[in-house]
């Protein structure tokens, strides 16, 4: 049995989060290059996969809205998808 | 507040096309010379410049505080904002021989100690938020993309040095005013490469709200350089009928670069 999330479905909320920001291809582009990064290729994606590339993404959007904003956007997808930490 | 600030830099806007517009077009018109006389021209063209000025380093000042000491984004901010500072200083004191002391400005003038510091630290803001943006984590730009676009730039450069530059070498002025009618445009042209880069940069972010920033910050770069680089030609030769153009250029750079930052501040800390 598959163990994890369903990685389509998480990438999907992940990228709408992002693109009212840096718009829809960069969120897209920006997150399939940072899960190919963490070798995250498979159906099904790890808690711990999943929090590593939230940290990434919102250490990339810093640059773009600030460390508060960027916090605040990474944490709704961490309530969402359950990823908040322990 | 941001929306009121980014509406006194849109009027600022329309109105310095407004007046450069008509200055050129009813130029024979003996009513409009009278009521626009070059006195006032520059009075109007200095307070929309000392406007965009001030905007800018308050709201660099603004985006600056947003960001931890260690981040290159704060120092960026700040370059941003000490650049706009110069700069203001600088216009400040062009204002005081055209409106108080009802002066031609003297050129070089005490106003160039802050112009030149200014331009600087604008040209390495720029250059930081290029490299920070390159190092994001965002899949912006290839690494070739990025080498491609420094090569348009310093093609670019290299080209507009070429046709600008020579003849403020070999004009025939003293050369303190050679000089400075050369670092102006120099560091202008210099600025074209950060510009290239972020232009290459900023445009992966379409669709998104953060376009809009870089769109005018950019925007704001090219038509500063535009404008510094005219003036300094077009001074050597002589064509001063020029000038409200060349004022134009200059205003709508400050505004359009203050209004992206203003921008900025709105993502960065809201209203």
């Amino acid at each position: 049995m598959a163990i994890g999330l369903d990685r389509v479905r998480v990438l999907g909320i992940v990228e709408r989060a992002l693109a009212p920001y840096i718009g829809a291809t960069l969120a897209t582009a920006s997150t399939k290059s940072q899960c190919d990064r963490l070798g995250i290729v498979e159906e099904r994606i790890s808690l711990g996969q999943l929090r590593q590339l939230l940290d990434k993404l919102e250490q990339a959007m810093r640059v773009f809205v600030g460390p508060a904003k960027a916090s605040d956007l990474m944490d709704d997808v961490r309530t969402t998808l359950g990823a908040r930490p322990a | 507040m941001n929306h009121a600030v980014e509406r006194v830099l849109q009027l600022g806007l329309i109105v310095a096309a407004g007046l450069a517009g008509s200055t050129l077009v009813l130029s024979e018109d003996h009513t409009w010379s009278q009521v626009a006389t070059p006195s006032r021209r520059l009075v109007v063209f200095a307070v929309v410049k000392l406007v965009g000025q001030l905007v800018g380093a308050w709201a660099a000042l603004r985006c600056r505080r947003a960001f931890s000491r260690k981040d290159r984004m704060r120092r960026a901010w700040g370059l941003m904002a000490g650049g706009f500072g110069g700069l203001f200083l600088g216009q400040l004191s062009l204002a005081y021989y055209q409106v108080v002391a009802g002066v031609a400005t003297p050129f070089p003038s005490v106003a160039d100690l802050f112009f030149v510091p200014g331009v600087c630290a604008m040209v390495l803001a720029l250059g930081n938020f290029a490299l920070a943006q390159a190092k994001s984590g965002l899949a912006m730009a290839t690494p070739a993309q990025l080498r491609r676009a420094v090569v348009a730039g310093l093609a670019v450069a290299l080209l507009l040095s070429l046709g600008t530059l020579v003849p403020i070498v070999v004009a025939d002025r003293p050369w303190l005013e050679r000089l400075l009618n050369l670092v102006y445009p120099a560091l202008d042209l210099v600025m074209v490469v950060p510009v290239f880069a972020l232009l290459r940069l900023s445009w992966a972010l379409r669709g998104g709200t953060v376009f809009s920033v870089w769109a005018l910050i950019l925007a704001g770069a090219a038509a500063l350089t535009v404008g510094d680089v005219a003036y300094a030609y077009f001074t050597t030769k002589g064509l001063t009928w020029l000038d409200p153009v060349l004022d134009l250029g200059l205003a709508t750079g400050y505004l359009c670069l203050a209004w992206g930052v203003t921008k900025q501040a709105g993502v960065l800390v809201g209203d």
